[in-house]
């Protein structure tokens, strides 16, 4: 075995060339990129836990705002339901009334009608009768002095009608 | 069947003025080029902003792996910052050396010689790793680097546990520590020289043995042999620095 100074140093130095070359071709950059990996997963981790807080946070708030809108919209559903019946009842009130109104002015209507037939029908009649009157007789027939009589034959045909 | 020769120093193959240049040593120049390279392609692969190439991963990979390592025994901190670009340099480098050995060519590519009336093969390539003066100087660096850690951190308190007439019994343990430090060097340069070198031999004399699919589960038992071997290269140096940086009572 032959173990000589100088080649023991000309190692010595061919180490330290390794060694440098490692170093600063591959440790260093090797580790600043797995810690600015390593710094960006962490940060992602941390931004990850943010957001997952609140996502529950946003959840929380959008139960109780679901609960609450379930409740106002209830309490509105019945306020409207409410004032629907009370319209309802108020406008079949005015409807009823409204018909009524129109029924009663359609009967006096009708009435007035059904009057004014009855006395034109009533001229016509008495009319002829005095027309068939004149003829049968023979002579003018003084409206004044058989009023009562025509009065007396017009009810009697009247009721036989 | 030839003759197996195997040498246990690394032969020389030329010169260069009067300093002799053998084939570990070329070897393990190839193989700084190479690592060389290595870095430029993973800087290149690490601080491109295109997307993630599968080189680039790789490279991620082990040196996250490594680092993981490296905080896995000493913490994250500024020793894991200090100890962590040697230990990726120890194991690459090591592993790498370790495995040029197994490359078909090294060891059997070279040249007959004449010594005499001996024709002796000499190898143009041998693992940088199967020469001791390799593995001495990279035994040498770590530990000479464990008591720079250790005067960096403790400063001239470290050297309490080598040099202390506090009594009799602490300035032994104190000469013990000394030797143990002597023994470090010895420990680490001989447990990988000897095993990859053993590994060469062994692959040497099954090749001649039985040149065909013999070796191979041996080659794969290499390979696994010359990875352990970087990593534990590595891991006792890390722990000898973070022995040597932590002072007695900060242990626990």
């Amino acid at each position: 075995m032959d173990i000589k100074l100088d080649q023991i140093l000309f190692q010595v130095l061919n180490f330290g060339v390794v060694f440098g070359a490692i170093v600063f071709l591959v440790y260093k950059p090797v580790i600043k990129v797995l810690d600015e990996r390593a710094k960006k997963i962490h940060d992602a981790d941390r931004a990850a836990e943010e957001s997952l807080k609140e996502k529950d946070a946003i959840d929380e708030l959008k139960k109780k705002e679901k609960v609450r809108a379930e409740k106002e919209s209830a309490k509105m559903m019945e306020k409207a339901r409410e004032q629907a019946t009370e319209l309802k009842k108020e406008l079949t009130e005015k409807a009823r009334a409204e018909i009524k109104l129109d029924k009663e002015k359609a009967m006096k209507s009708w009435e007035l009608e059904k009057k004014g037939e009855h006395a034109a029908m009533r001229k016509e009649f008495v009319d002829a009768v005095y027309a068939v009157t004149e003829k049968v007789v023979g002579k003018a027939v003084d409206k004044k002095a058989h009023a009562g009589l025509i009065d007396k034959g017009l009810k009697e045909l009247a009721q036989a009608m | 069947m030839s003759a197996i020769q195997i040498s246990i120093s690394a032969e020389p193959i030329f010169h260069l003025g009067q300093f002799v240049v053998t084939n570990s040593m070329f070897t393990s120049v190839l193989v700084t080029a190479l690592l060389i390279v290595f870095a430029v392609c993973a800087n290149r692969a690490v601080t491109s902003t295109s997307k993630n190439s599968r080189f680039r991963i790789l490279v991620e990979f082990i040196i996250e792996s490594l680092q993981n390592l490296t905080t896995g025994v000493v913490g994250t901190g500024k020793r894991a910052h200090l100890f962590g670009p040697l230990i990726v340099s120890f194991f690459i480098f090591i592993l790498v050396n370790n495995w040029a050995g197994l490359i078909p060519g090294v060891g059997s590519i070279g040249i007959w010689e004449h010594h005499g009336e001996e024709n002796i093969f000499v190898p143009y390539f041998r693992a940088g790793t199967a020469d001791l003066n390799m593995t001495i100087a990279l035994a040498l660096i770590s530990v000479v680097l464990t008591q720079v850690f250790g005067y960096s951190f403790q400063k001239l308190k470290y050297f309490s546990k080598f040099i202390n007439f506090s009594n009799p019994l602490n300035f032994f343990v104190g000469v013990l520590e000394l030797v143990l430090e002597v023994a470090k060097i010895v420990s680490f340069a001989f447990r990988l020289f000897g095993n990859i070198f053993a590994g060469e031999v062994l692959l040497t004399v099954m090749t001649a043995l039985v040149p065909l699919i013999i070796p191979m589960p041996f080659y794969g038992m290499e390979l696994f042999v010359g990875f352990i071997q970087a990593l534990v290269f590595s891991m006792l140096s890390l722990v000898f620095f973070n022995m040597a940086t932590i002072g007695h009572g900060e242990e626990h």
